[in-house]
């Protein structure tokens, strides 16, 4: 076998070479790697390549990322954050920044509903932007609200991101989930508080000088949006945090409850059931081809023994670890500029987990100050998911860089919130401890 | 002729992902199924896992064709999106394509031994006592794999098509 340095440099750089480029990340994370591994090691050793991929396809714990992906689908069809944005317009309405705030909180209800960060961001997109606008909220308000909102579904149990991270990390899934919780609340706390902030000193870009008050009955009637939504966060949330069913039983609940829920809101069709699947079949795809491809590399990365090269190498280094554990906060920063999360976990996890591990650190804890990075990813241009979706849903009026500038403080309040796991861990693991 | 080649491919391509994204009705069909049998009635169903699981590699080695058609294999697209037609063509005619054909020559091949050597020793499923044909599922991968050796061709096409003809794309 030769040189483990070089194969792993040229792996590499191979990579960077590639994606730089423009090939889809699944074939070049693909692509290369069978190639590599035929050239270098033996055309024996992939025959671990069918086996890895057919196992990862059929493995009880992947079939969540589907099924929570279908539940997302189906809430957004079924209009679940009309009812909920009527709910917050009483109740927040008469705030300054309130329909801001409002925003941010719907988010978080959608974040503990769905796995994903597209159908918050979508569907706040296609609502909230353009009441917003017209009830005189600056653009920068308005976009960066829903941007950095729908963000927060992958950090709020349930995560599609973090069972692929728990699986690729060989972390539990569960204590992944709870760990995310806080920080989750605390990100949406900092993010409500700067909007109550802007709303107090620039009261012109935050709904105006006259604001619509609603009585108490108006907001008791509205209530009622709240009630599915809470009676599903309770089903999959409760059921997974109390150990009552997998994540994959609790997926395939929620998945199964979002179509009663629609046939409630009368808005459940045989179209719009076909449509939820085939947006599930899109992005599954999406996320499991790189995950495909994405195993032959980490077959080669243990057989040319790339991690433990790379752990020795800067464990060997001796410098602090908070240092070492800032430089792979960094590096995910910038790979969430350019790269797509599922990609970007494939393929640093098995390089930072084990490093981690060894320097002392929780990797649970690590996992969600990782996820946080992927929640920011979603925001860095030129890669970022929620940029790209608002984008779909705004009116044409709405400029790209107007979107890019929206999400700036927001982007800084997450970074504040890794800090502040950083400095106090607790808010990361007091629940899984109580828990688990 | 590019055009009638196009239309027949993505007619195969669309026909297929659509029926295939049905199964996640079923593998949610299914799960509940086993679920309710076990919680209310006390019978697991053995079959259930297996087969939500084996829908799950059908969903995605055969849905992944029309995935890859659509486009929806992301890219890095920081250069990517500033090339012009013409060098986008060039890059996945020769790069993209070297790395592809790699990729699907593996999963073809070495997933079809691996399917067949199931096939021939008659692999039963080892979970619970209904004894699925286990081959059945290791199938899905050539298969997927070789309907995703037409759509890549299919993107080909396209992507040629709106290189030589730059005024029908309508995107720079």
């Amino acid at each position: 076998m030769p040189d483990p340095v070089l194969t792993t440099s040229l792996l590499f750089a191979g990579m960077a070479l590639f994606l730089a480029l423009g090939v889809p990340i699944a074939i070049a994370l693909g692509g290369l790697s069978i190639g590599m591994i035929y050239l270098f090691w033996s055309p024996m050793a992939l025959n671990m390549v069918p086996i890895k991929a057919f196992s990862t396809a059929s493995s009880f714990e992947y079939l969540a990322i589907p099924l929570f992906i279908f539940m997302a689908a189906m809430l957004q069809r079924a209009r679940v954050a009309d009812d909920l944005y009527d709910t917050m317009q009483t109740f927040f309405g008469g705030l300054r920044g309130g329909l801001a705030v409002g925003t941010i909180v719907i988010c978080t209800l959608f974040a503990a509903m769905a796995g994903i960060s597209g159908a918050a961001t979508i569907s706040m997109g296609m609502i909230a932007i353009p009441s917003m606008l017209s009830r005189g909220y600056g653009k920068d308000i308005t976009l960066g609200a829903i941007a950095a909102g729908g963000s927060l579904g992958i950090l709020i149990p349930p995560s599609v991101t973090m069972i692929v991270y728990g699986i690729v990390a060989n972390t539990s899934i569960g204590k992944l989930y709870a760990g995310g919780l806080m920080p989750g609340l605390v990100i949406a706390a900092l993010f409500c508080a700067y909007l109550m902030l802007r709303g107090w000193l620039q009261p012109e870009i935050s709904g105006g000088e006259t604001l619509q008050r609603y009585g108490w009955r108006e907001k008791l009637a509205s209530l009622r949006g709240l009630v599915l939504p809470l009676v599903l966060i309770v089903a999959v949330m409760g059921s997974i945090l109390t150990g009552i069913a997998s994540v994959s039983e609790a997926s395939a609940v929620g998945a199964a409850g979002a179509i009663p829920c629609a046939v409630i809101l009368r808005r459940c069709t045989w179209a719009m059931l076909r449509e939820a699947s085939e947006d599930t079949l899109h992005l599954s795809c999406m996320i499991f081809w790189i995950i495909i491809g994405a195993t032959a590399m980490s077959t080669f990365y243990t057989a040319m023994g790339a991690s433990r090269l790379i752990e020795g190498l800067v464990l060997g280094l001796e410098i602090n670890r908070w240092i070492i554990l800032i430089a792979m906060l960094s590096i995910l920063f910038v790979m969430g500029m350019l790269l797509d999360t599922v990609g970007i976990i494939m393929i640093t996890v098995p390089i930072f987990v084990p490093i981690v591990v060894a320097l002392g650190f929780d990797p649970v804890w690590f996992g969600i100050l990782f996820i946080i990075m992927m929640e920011i990813g979603f925001l860095t241009p030129p890669f970022g998911y929620n940029l790209f979706y608002l984008r779909g849903v705004a009116p044409p009026s709405i400029r790209m860089t107007d979107i890019y500038r929206s999400v700036v403080p927001f982007i800084l309040l997450m970074l504040v919130a890794v800090g502040l796991c950083m400095v106090a861990p607790g808010i990361v693991m007091w629940l899984p401890d109580r828990l688990f | 002729m590019l055009d009638t080649a196009i239309t027949a491919l993505d007619r195969v391509i669309t026909t297929l992902g659509r029926a295939v994204a049905l199964l996640v009705l079923v593998i949610i069909a299914v799960m509940i199924f086993e679920m309710v049998s076990r919680g209310v009635f006390g019978r697991s169903a053995a079959w259930a896992g297996d087969v939500s699981a084996w829908l799950l590699v059908a969903f995605i080695f055969l849905g992944g064709p029309w995935a890859l058609a659509r486009g929806k294999f992301v890219r890095v697209d920081a250069l990517h999106e500033h090339f012009r037609p013409m060098t986008k063509a060039i890059i996945d005619s020769t790069v993209s394509t070297l790395l592809f054909a790699v990729f699907a020559a593996a999963l073809l091949k070495l997933g079809g031994e691996f399917a067949l050597k199931s096939f021939a020793m008659g692999e039963r499923s080892a979970t619970g006592s209904w004894n699925g044909p286990v081959w059945l599922a290791k199938a899905m991968m050539p298969l997927g794999t070789g309907f995703l050796v037409l759509a890549w061709l299919l993107h080909l096409l396209r992507l040629w098509r709106d290189a030589l003809r730059p005024g029908e794309a309508g995107d720079a």
